[in-house]
């Protein structure tokens, strides 16, 4: 027998073994006219119109490093919600980007990640005690400018991405702080792989902005939480920035991608 | 897939009554099994496998696929344990199921068991996706809103563990060559 086939075996063994109570069907039917929890496949449109007006609000995309199609996907519902919502929904991203985006992400250590930013890079600090292992990557973001009606690469920034002992990971980036650039968001909104329905699959997550000099370092609150991130502002001396909820954008905002390493 | 149900049943109970009491009777235990085994407390266990209960009976008529019943209810299942880990970090590592909510073990699966008390919530819901249900890392992905990179860290690690409580000559580490292709 396999290792992996005895494993198997135990855990079925183990998961047979718990006594089951005696179901209540009444405080079922009564949580089920009373719901409080959402059901994986049912997400409803209203949920994604919401998300995309948050989405260009914050200025932020983030795409996971899959397919352009699926990408595009996405972004079609982003687009269409945000036009129905009256905001201003800007192109597909071009695959060249995306493409351009990824050839120019690469690892670094922290004295060529210095080298590589125009800014005073500031290290996090403060970290969680339970970190097992630290990866550091530079890379560009994407610009769309309404008002030019075109996409760029921006400048670039610096990703500290940390993996936990628990298995969790988290990522700080930190890039050069624009004054003229718009509040950052409250929320990050992460557009996972679609559904066995087809729709995309949108996660929310707390998004925490300060400033270090010309840094400014974000994280979104996903394997850390708000305690720990504020525990790594503090150790970092950081400016606490304003942040805005998030609502349909204007014209004349400018979106920015990130391709998430 | 341990959750084996007649489609007829599940047709029927689209339209309430009897048959779906009876279906819900019948989910009821890998509800309350499964959310034990990833939260380790019996109490909030039965309060989760009620609420997953609950959006089942809630979402059934919008369920399109009678043949994928099984699939959406682990999901939901699951997805809702791992919500209620999230709101109760408390429960997360507790160290021991009491005794009184088992009934015989073998040794392997004393063995199981204690390693799964060493992992966090949700790797203990990647391997019990993983090795109870049969989800590959795509499923388990879908299924706990996790990137796909992660659910295999997190089966990595709940492998690790495992393989290690019932073979303790187990290596310490497994490279990532041995391990990945396997949940790909």
């Amino acid at each position: 027998m396999s290792a992996d086939t005895r494993v198997a075996a135990a855990l079925h063994s183990t998961i047979r073994a718990i006594v089951v109570p005696q179901i209540s069907l009444d405080a079922i039917h009564r949580k089920a006219s009373h719901p409080r929890l959402s059901v994986p496949g049912a997400f409803p449109y209203l949920r994604v119109a919401i998300a995309a007006a948050a989405l260009l609000a914050i200025a932020m995309l983030t795409f996971p490093a899959n397919s352009s199609a699926l990408i595009q996907g996405i972004e079609a519902r982003y687009r269409a919600a945000l036009q129905a919502l009256g905001g201003v929904a800007g192109p597909p991203v071009p695959d060249a980007l995306i493409s351009t985006l990824r050839s120019q992400s690469a690892l670094a250590t922290l004295r060529a990640a210095r080298s590589r930013v125009h800014f005073a890079l500031t290290p996090p600090a403060g970290l969680p005690s339970d970190v097992v292992g630290r990866t550091i990557r530079t890379g560009p973001s994407g610009l769309y400018s309404s008002s030019t009606g075109g996409w760029s690469v921006g400048q670039p920034s610096v990703w500290f991405s940390y993996r936990r002992a628990d298995g969790r990971s988290f990522e700080l980036r930190a890039e050069r702080y624009d004054p003229k650039a718009p509040l950052t968001g409250k929320y990050m909104f992460e557009a996972l792989d679609e559904g066995s329905d087809g729709r995309p699959r949108i996660v929310r997550h707390r998004n925490v902005a300060w400033r270090n000099g010309d840094q400014i370092t974000t994280v979104v609150a996903q394997g850390i939480s708000l305690a720990e991130i504020e525990t790594i502002r503090r150790a970092m001396h950081g400016l606490v920035l304003p942040q805005r909820e998030p609502h349909a954008p204007g014209r004349g905002a400018t979106s920015k991608v990130y391709v998430l390493p | 897939m341990p959750l084996a149900l007649d489609s007829d049943l599940i047709e029927r109970a689209r339209d309430g009554g009897d048959a779906l009491d009876a279906l819900v009777a019948a989910v009821w235990p890998e509800a309350y099994r499964i959310a034990v085994g990833i939260l380790r407390d019996p109490d909030l266990a039965e309060d989760v496998a009620q609420d997953a209960c609950a959006a089942i009976v809630r979402s059934l008529p919008s369920l399109k696929n009678s043949g994928s019943f099984a699939s959406w209810s682990y999901r939901t299942i699951v997805n809702a344990a791992i919500t209620a880990a999230r709101r109760h970090p408390r429960v997360q590592g507790l160290d021991a199921v009491a005794d009184a909510v088992t009934t015989f073990d073998s040794s392997d699966a004393i063995d199981v068991r204690n390693a799964l008390a060493g992992l966090s919530a949700v790797q203990r819901a990647v391997a019990i996706l993983h090795y109870y249900i049969g989800f590959d890392s795509r499923e388990i992905a879908i299924a706990t809103s996790l990137p796909s990179s992660t659910v295999r860290f997190h089966l990595m690690l709940a492998r690790r563990a495992l393989r290690r409580a019932l073979s303790p000559d187990e290596p310490a580490t497994l490279s990532p060559d041995e391990v990945l292709p396997h949940v790909r």
